[in-house]
């Protein structure tokens, strides 16, 4: 379904030359000289299916306003049709709709109507709206004794509770400090989530690679780049403030850490205050953690002076926790955490950042040293924002608890047999594992409960969308013309296909694998425990 | 065009909300509010009443009665339709922003006027009843109201009208800045009609103004209203509203573009 569509958009306006009443009267300036014209908007295609967010972007001047303006209705296209397909409502960088000598209370409600509310839904609505802009002590003192700040999270907070399926927002979040443009954002994913439709016109190209699906780059009223939001954002911020910008920014990467978690608290808080502690810039490093449902004991933690969030969901396979808190994530590194983890290295973000702004196309699998597995696997793997698009799934929801670690590993593997060797052990950067086996934590029945073999056949199968994914990191690397054939492949038992005589591995990453599964397949013999998947072909030696 | 739905309800929830608010803000926040709102047409019908007549000695039973009634009325068209004609520009980011109803704009200012006069109508009757010595009259309860209705839909057109039109030339504005002033004279409001010199007579009439402004006196005074004064004002109100009709059909898509 569409929620806005806007088809071969063309407006222009016709500039006035200075003629004055008096010209108009008495002529002598020929009629049709008097005006000339400027083309704001030529032919402008696109669609915004319902529950996505498309963000403009474009220099000033370039068309923006002029969009959403149509949109709106406010002014009418010289041809073709924009059409907003539901109720909308927008905030704009003018400020419309308030008034200075009325008080807050009473233009929360001249807003609310302006808006298109009826006073029913605004009285509804107007506890939420205060609670959410958090200025209930200062309703009933006049709008011109509020900041430019107060004023428009005022705005902010009637527009997101207004019953508006669709919001068109021109340049607004840039007011109001950072603790509330982070909220205003929170509840524009919200709306979104709820099945909203976003328009968004910014400057802020993290805002726009955040909040937004798809993006479209307006240059003199031509739509001249489009794509996901990510990807056309970079290649504009590129494109005006040079590469070496990217450089400098990659300085400032925020860091999210994903954090899947169940029923162990004190591991929890243990795993957060070590993230504080040693984070040099903590403002820049942001927790994802998801709880289920069942778990109350998880829910809601907050340090204090560390952004925190927490997914409350029902219990599900680790790729879909990952995956959950990967699309909560905003940064631009993302790191797979565990709550078993406490984090040793003072600075280890600082270390991560010039590892990732040295890594110029953002294509790696960086992983911290554990104490446990050290070099030989990357439990805690590290990816770039880019990466993570271009894996598309980077944590597959088909694993149930483990593998995950070794999926992306293989990926990473086979890269490195096509001569790009993108794996980083970082070994001066400790995240310790408190895992039971290195007797530094308790066998608590959370490991108790995990079915040990359920992703070994996972792993097998999946085998060729990681040489897939394999094959997409190297067209990042190389270019989109490099496009490697694939491996012809007999069809061997498959865990000869998958290990052995995979030649897209290195022979010693082949090797390892082989002998793991062997291992792992005697291990379940002599356990006797019975995988709940059945594992395809006869893993025979 | 499915932009910001409005029903006819909400529309008018809008008018109220914007007519209130200013009015509270009007009268709020000031020791002498209603007074001050009150004084100052009075003021101007003192200043009259020296003028004629002390100074310049005219002749009119009740004079001051007649001024009083008469003022007020016009004060509601006069400032009505001046505020009315800014009301596009100085809501522009409204207009461009939200492509809002615009018809609800110039129609609140006049509204908010109107609601002037009716907060002064207790001191117009004082007036009336005390230092005129005329008697209050039971018919008051229709004719009022009635007048009321008659002079919005006579007022509301033109503010209409001015209000579009100066979205595209700011010059009606300062146009109103000398027309007002000038039609207050050519309405007999500080004379009455009977001394205008035979010859001028009939075009006095046709000064919808004329029959507009005497019709409040005559109920003010009399407790009487000129069936035909009245129809003469309400057909002047039906063609100014198709002319406004016309008006916004034809100017308004475009307002947004050059407020």
């Amino acid at each position: 379904m569409h929620a806005v569509i806007c088809e071969d958009l063309w407006k222009s306006y016709r500039l006035r030359r200075p003629v004055g009443l008096k010209g108009m009267l008495l002529g002598g300036v020929p009629r049709d000289t008097r005006f000339s014209r400027h083309w704001a908007l030529s032919g402008v295609n696109f669609i915004v299916t319902r529950g996505q967010a498309l963000g403009v972007i474009g220099p000033n001047g370039s068309g923006k306003t002029t969009l959403l303006a149509l949109l709106l209705g406010a002014i009418r296209p010289d041809r073709g049709r924009a059409i907003l397909n539901g109720r909308a409502a927008s905030l704009l960088e003018l400020g419309a709709g308030f008034q200075g000598h009325l008080t807050g209370r009473e233009n929360v409600y001249l807003y609310g109507s302006i808006l298109g509310m009826t006073l029913e839904e605004i009285r509804a609505r107007f506890d939420r709206i205060a609670e959410f802009s958090e200025m209930e002590a200062s309703l009933d003192r006049p709008l011109r004794r509020y900041s430019a700040g107060m004023i428009a999270r005022l705005r902010f907070s009637v527009i997101i509770h207004s019953p508006a399926e669709i919001l068109l927002i021109d340049e607004v979040l840039t007011v109001g400090d950072a603790r509330f443009q982070r909220k205003c954002l929170d509840a524009l994913r919200e709306f979104k989530q709820r099945g909203g439709t976003l328009l968004l016109v910014s400057h802020d190209m993290d805002e726009i690679a955040s909040l937004c699906d798809d993006a479209i780059l307006l240059d003199f009223g031509s739509v001249v780049d489009a794509g996901p939001a990510r990807e056309v954002a970079a290649r504009y911020q590129d494109r005006t403030l040079g590469p070496g910008h990217s450089q400098a920014q990659a300085m400032n990467a925020r860091i999210s850490l994903l954090l899947p978690t169940r029923g162990r608290a004190e591991l929890l808080r243990r795993f957060l205050e070590s993230v504080l502690a040693r984070s040099e810039r903590p403002e820049l490093v942001e927790v994802v953690v998801y709880a289920d449902e069942d778990d109350p004991s998880s829910h809601g933690f907050q340090v204090e002076g560390l952004e925190v969030h927490t997914i409350v969901g029902p219990r599900a396979s680790m790729g879909d926790y990952n995956t959950a808190c990967l699309e909560r994530s905003r940064g631009d590194i993302v790191v797979l955490a565990n709550d078993d983890v406490v984090i040793q290295t003072r600075g280890w973000d600082r270390k991560l950042r010039e590892m990732h702004a040295a890594m110029q196309d953002r294509v790696y699998l960086a992983y911290p040293n554990d104490l446990f597995k050290g070099r030989g696997l990357s439990a805690f793997p590290i990816l770039s924002r880019t990466v993570c698009q271009l894996l598309g799934e980077p944590f597959p929801r088909a694993y149930r608890g483990a593998f995950i670690d070794y999926h992306l590993l293989d990926i990473f593997k086979r890269l490195e047999q096509h001569g790009h060797p993108r794996l980083i052990y970082l070994e001066d950067m400790v995240f310790e594992h408190m895992h039971y086996r290195t007797g530094k934590g308790d066998f608590d029945e959370i490991y108790g409960k995990r079915d040990r073999f359920g992703d070994d056949a996972t792993f097998l199968r999946m085998r060729d969308e990681r040489n897939a994914a394999a094959q997409r990191l190297l067209a990042a690397i190389e270019g989109e013309s490099a496009r490697h054939p694939q491996a012809a492949v007999t069809t061997p038992p498959e865990l000869l296909r998958v290990s052995l005589l995979d030649t897209e591995l290195p022979v010693s990453w082949r090797l390892r694998l082989f002998l793991w599964f062997l291992a792992r397949n005697l291990a379940r013999l002599v356990l006797g425990r019975v995988s709940r998947a059945p594992t395809p072909g006869s893993p025979a030696p | 065009m499915p932009r910001v739905e409005r029903s006819p309800r909400q529309l008018a929830e809008f008018l109220y909300l914007l007519t209130r608010q200013e009015l509270k803000a009007r009268y709020k926040g000031r020791l002498l509010g209603y007074v001050w709102a009150l004084a100052h047409t009075f003021a101007l019908a003192f200043v009259y009443w020296i003028a004629f007549k002390i100074i310049m000695g005219l002749e009119v039973t009740n004079y001051s009665v007649y001024l009083v009634a008469g003022m007020f009325p016009w004060v509601w068209l006069a400032v009505g339709v001046t505020s009315a004609t800014r009301s596009f520009v100085v809501n522009a980011p409204l207009i461009k922003e939200m492509g809002l109803a615009h018809a609800i704009l110039p129609l609140s200012n006049v509204m908010q006027e109107m609601a002037h006069f009716v907060l002064a109508l207790p001191a117009i009757i004082a007036w009336v009843v005390l230092p005129g010595g005329y008697d209050a009259s039971l018919s008051w309860l229709w004719q009022i109201p009635l007048m009321l209705l008659v002079q919005l839909a006579f007022v509301y057109p033109i503010a209409l009208g001015c209000a579009l039109a100066n979205a595209y030339v700011r010059d009606i504005e300062y146009f109103l800045g000398i027309g007002f002033p000038l039609l207050f004279f050519a309405t007999p409001m500080v004379y009455p009609i009977s001394i205008v010199p035979e010859p001028l007579h009939d075009y006095f009439e046709l000064n919808p103004l004329h029959a507009l402004m005497q019709s409040w006196r005559s109920v003010f005074m009399e407790g009487s209203l000129d069936p035909a004064h009245v129809a003469y004002v309400a057909g002047w109100a039906l063609a100014l509203a198709a002319v406004a009709w016309l008006l916004y059909r034809k100017l308004a898509p475009r307002v947004g573009e050059v407020v």
